[in-house]
């Protein structure tokens, strides 16, 4: 008996058991249905779904523990073996995306034509600034900027023609001072969606075509955060679960580029920056699982923008451009939501958006003070009525109280070219009115079997303007054919219609009697993929469009303005994406040419007329190093020449003479822009550092035409030069 | 925020290669002066007489052009700056600089123009255009060295009361010393001044959503010179400007005083 005893005993102290948890590097993030083994015992344990694994009688002494999962560094560890409770290992991966603690879901595109980037994309961009996604967007086909404030033209469209969203909701503004950065912080973004011509109904209120950003959910496993410092900017965000079925993201960005203004103005002595350009933004979203069928979101964006200077010159030799100059742009929107999953086949999705939109101007005791409250709704409802037949039947709503207080001269041009601020005559009122923008929609995806090939939306969408009292019924037809798996082809025709601007249909700045410019759109188009089911080689997406503009509101000496404008825009644009192991590279390219007719001008090339838009993006991923490279040549945008001026002796100023509106382009626009990310990966955390470079060859970019004071002689005005941005990111 | 980013590239991105706003060289119009800037046309004679203030330092001879009278087309909307849309417009006339009579070949035209408002230019109109003001406009066009040069003045027809009249310039103080018309060239970075025998008057408007408002003028100096560089070469009247010297010779200066509608005075100063 003491024998046995003594065997048992002994036996005992030479078996111990190791636990512990298995982790991703990094990101913390517990790895589940991973098999580890100690050799030479040949004991093998599988992870659990919080990562835990167990060796039981494991026996003392050397061994090797070994880990190989696929995607992962193969984690090797010769120790001793004896008893552990809590051994935390770090698996390292092979790659890292830029964000690791962001997971992105499946871009699920409901037009076919539709463009998306998600965070992983847009975040190592390069000429993005930092990973800014609407930057990055610039990036995709029939996209270009408009010169030094990086307004967004969509297919030859005029800035004020696209619309902007965050979760289907419209916001005033999508980028800061100056176009460098948008108004949300690029890792609460989980993606960014370009809706071109022929878009579908869900959407209205832009001819031009609509840029929607969608924030992320946060994240519910554990707590994680990420902050950033680079040259322009610093920004943190924090995510992670409150309870159970509730998480939380907050994350906020401040500027300082302001400062570096300052310090360049100090040297000037034709303006003193009293208030440096700031700006912030903030984002709250809040996500609860409140039981299996319903869901809650809820965002909220803080964006503010700030700037004051004092002028000691007449800007451009207008005595009425100096003195004091005040802006400031801020505005909030809480975007609830609620997905209710009524059944399998149905689904309620139904948001509002609650703001306040405040903009104001101040020139020399001259001003423009925009006081909007905004609420919009959408609500949708989804039902698979059978495998054949799926509808989308949505309301699309909003209301604006607005509060418009102006002192300013009207300024009426056409082709660009502006009469002196002095000139003008000036209109003082202050005017309070309530608008309503009233959609509906119906979206019907069709298929003649379950296995045709075909697929037919017969979409309408209606509008209700409420500032011109028009409805508007805006038929729009998709057609989709799938030739193969790997070929679809699609085709697109719509109406689209959206509410004059509030200073052409304002009664006292304006025409009160103004209606609804609208176009008719019309697209053709494929996508095919060579990759045969795997992640290399080609993806071809090839598009083109025609935009038939109607009743476009134009400037008027009688009227301030009226309808009567047309015009057209067509082209075709390419994407060609090639992947092959640790190379990515795309070529995009746009041909367009757009065109507008303005009764007394005849027809001349629009402002936003750039015939060739070509982007050559490559990135190469090696280890821990991500190299990226965007060249752009863009044809120079038109501008109208001034072929004299006459002098007002009243005022002191020339007023100039335009030549053909449009009839002259500035150099085409070359930029080539790198930039290069490196990660350490650390156990529980990640550091990343990169060197963004815009505009490497110190192209000059001619971005507009300054003149002397009678307009005599003219200057080409450069754009950015050379522009670095480091800056280095920590993530956990 | 667009709008002001601009002007910053505007202010910024100056380019000092384009001539100067205040230089004196060859021919330029640089004011137009009115015995009436303001006029009411139902209380005749609704008349102004209108003189150029040009120089042409560098040119020689004198300059013939014309001169044309009609109802303003609408130039602060955007129309462009011309007779031809009033049919009662009064047609071009020869017109001549006489710059024999100036000294320095600057100063003020002494052949003047007589311009004839008519009684019925606010037949028809709103209280708020009858009291705000029509404007009949004067045209000039001048041919020099192959260039057109065209300036016009406005007269204000208005049954606002008073009419505007002109400021009056009460002293031209270099370093803060009243100057003659004749002195020596000021030392390198002085500062010029003028000052106002006539305060800013205050003037009555209609708004566009008609609400009346009383506004005060604000006056505004311009200021040139041939051989120097003003820091200021637009400034309020109570800001001095400072020239710097940028060569030597004969200089002629001038303070041109604009009460921001139409009303105007100027002064000249030379050293020989």
């Amino acid at each position: 008996m003491i024998a046995i005893l003594a065997v048992l005993i002994s036996s005992l102290s030479f078996a111990s058991s190791i636990e512990g948890t298995l982790y991703e590097r990094g990101t913390k993030k517990p790895l589940k249905d991973v098999n580890m083994f100690i050799l030479p015992h040949k004991i093998k344990a599988t992870t659990d779904a919080q990562g835990k694994f167990s060796f039981a009688e494991v026996p003392d002494g050397d061994c090797e523990l070994i880990i190989n999962l696929t995607g992962y560094q193969k984690y090797v560890s010769q120790r001793r073996c004896t008893e552990v409770k809590d051994l935390k290992i770090y698996l390292e991966k092979v790659f890292y995306t830029s964000f690791e603690t962001t997971v992105t879901s499946k871009v699920i595109k409901r037009d076919a034509q539709a463009q998306s980037l998600t965070q992983e994309e847009f975040i190592k961009a390069p000429g993005s600034f930092g990973g800014d996604p609407v930057r990055a967007a610039q990036n995709l086909p029939g996209i270009a900027a408009s010169g030094a404030n990086a307004q967004i033209i969509v297919q030859g469209a005029s800035p004020d023609d696209t619309g902007y969203v965050i979760n289907g909701h419209r916001v005033p503004i999508v980028f800061h001072f100056g176009g460098l950065s948008s108004v949300i912080i690029p890792e609460a973004v989980e993606r960014v969606d370009l809706l071109p011509s022929g878009y579908g109904p869900e959407y209205s209120r832009a001819i031009g075509g609509i840029i929607g950003l969608t924030t992320k959910n946060p994240k519910d496993d554990r707590i994680h955060g990420m902050a950033y410092v680079d040259l322009l900017n610093t920004g943190a965000l924090l995510e992670g679960p409150i309870n159970e079925k509730s998480s939380f993201l907050i994350a906020g960005r401040y500027s300082y580029i302001g400062q570096v203004l300052k310090a360049v103005a100090m040297e000037n002595e034709d303006f003193e920056l009293t208030a440096a350009p700031t700006y912030f933004d903030v984002t709250g979203i809040y996500r609860n699982k409140i039981n299996e069928k319903n869901e809650f979101k809820t965002t909220l964006i803080i964006s503010k923008d700030e700037l004051e200077l004092i002028l000691n010159k007449p800007a451009g030799n207008d005595p009425k451009l100096r003195g004091s100059f005040y802006n400031r742009t801020e505005f909030f929107r809480v975007i609830p939501q609620i997905v209710t999953r009524l059944d399998e086949k149905r689904t309620l999705d139904n948001s509002i958006g609650i703001g306040r939109d405040n903009i104001l101007v101040n020139i020399g005791g001259r001003y423009l003070d925009i006081q909007s409250s905004t609420i919009s709704q959408r609500s949708e409802i989804q039902q698979q009525w059978s495998e054949t037949y799926k509808t989308y039947i949505g309301l699309d709503n909003e209301i604006d109280n607005t509060l418009v207080q102006i002192n300013l001269p009207n300024n009426y041009s056409v082709g660009g070219i502006n009469s002196p601020f002095s000139v003008g005559e000036n209109r003082k009122f202050d005017t309070r009115v309530t608008t309503a923008q009233l959609g509906a929609y119906l979206r019907q995806e069709i298929k003649p079997s379950a296995d045709s090939k075909w697929t037919y939306l017969p979409n309408l969408r209606v509008d209700h303007f409420t500032i011109t009292e028009e409805t508007s019924l805006q038929p729009r037809l998709q057609a989709r054919y799938q030739w193969d798996p790997s070929l679809e082809l699609r085709s697109a025709w719509g109406k689209y219609s959206q509410a004059p601007l509030p200073q052409e249909s304002s009664e006292d700045y304006g025409n009160k009697n103004v209606t609804s410019p609208f176009a008719y759109h019309y697209m053709l188009g494929y996508r095919k993929d060579f990759r045969d089911g795997g992640t290399s080689g080609w993806e071809f997406t090839n598009n083109y469009f025609y935009k038939d503009l109607k009743n476009q509101v134009v400037p008027d000496v009688q009227k301030n303005y009226r309808n009567g404008g047309t015009g057209q825009i067509y082209g075709g644009e390419l994407q060609a994406k090639w992947k092959e192991g640790e190379y990515t590279s795309q070529i995009v390219y746009t041909f367009l040419k757009s065109e507008r007719r303005i009764p007394g001008f005849g027809t001349n090339p629009s402002e936003f007329d750039q015939n060739h838009n070509l982007n050559l993006i490559g990135a190469y991923n090696k280890e821990r190093w991500t190299f990226g490279a965007r060249l752009r040549f863009v044809s120079g945008l038109p501008y109208t020449p001034v072929t004299g001026a006459s002098f007002d002796s009243d005022n002191d100023v020339y007023i100039p003479i335009s030549g053909r509106i449009y009839s002259q382009r500035f150099e085409a626009f070359k930029q080539l822009d790198i930039r290069i990310d490196r990660k350490y990966i650390y156990d529980e955390w990640i550091l990343s550092a990169y060197l963004d470079i815009q505009n490497i060859t110190n192209s000059s970019n001619t971005q507009r035409v300054e003149y002397a004071y009678d307009y005599s002689k003219k200057t080409k005005v450069r754009g950015l030069p050379i522009l670095p941005t480091i800056g280095i990111k920590g993530e956990f | 925020m667009k709008y002001l980013f601009l002007i910053l590239l505007c202010i910024a991105c100056g380019d000092d290669k384009l001539p100067k706003v205040d230089k004196l060289e060859s021919f330029r119009i640089l004011g137009a002066v009115a015995t009436q800037p303001e006029v009411n046309p139902l209380i005749p004679p609704a008349t102004s007489t209108v003189n150029l203030v040009v120089s042409d330092v560098n040119g020689v001879g004198n300059v013939t052009g014309t001169f044309e009278t009609c109802i303003d087309p609408g130039i602060s909307t955007g129309a462009p700056v011309t007779c031809e849309f009033d049919p009662a417009r009064v047609p071009p006339q020869a017109h001549t600089i006489n710059f024999a009579a100036l000294s320095s070949r600057t100063g003020v035209n002494p052949n003047s123009v007589t311009v004839n408002v008519p009684a019925t230019i606010l037949t028809g109109r709103s209280a708020r255009e009858s009291i705000n003001g029509v404007a009949y406009i004067v045209i000039f066009r001048f041919i020099v060295n192959g260039k057109e040069n065209v300036a016009f003045k406005r007269i204000i027809a208005t049954t606002r009361t008073p009419v505007n009249s002109n400021p009056d310039i009460a002293d031209f103080l270099i370093n803060g010393v009243a100057t003659p018309p004749v002195t020596t060239t000021p030392p390198d970075e002085s500062d010029f001044l003028l000052t106002s025998s006539t305060p800013p008057e205050q003037y009555d408007i209609i708004n566009v959503d008609g609400t009346p408002e009383t506004k005060s003028e604000t006056y505004e100096v311009a200021w040139y010179s041939n051989i120097g560089e003003f820091d200021r070469p637009k400034a309020r009247l109570e800001e001095a400007s400072e020239l710097k010297l940028k060569s030597s010779g004969p200089v002629v200066f001038l303070g041109i005083l604009r009460d921001e509608r139409g009303g105007f005075d100027v002064v000249k100063v030379e050293a020989p």
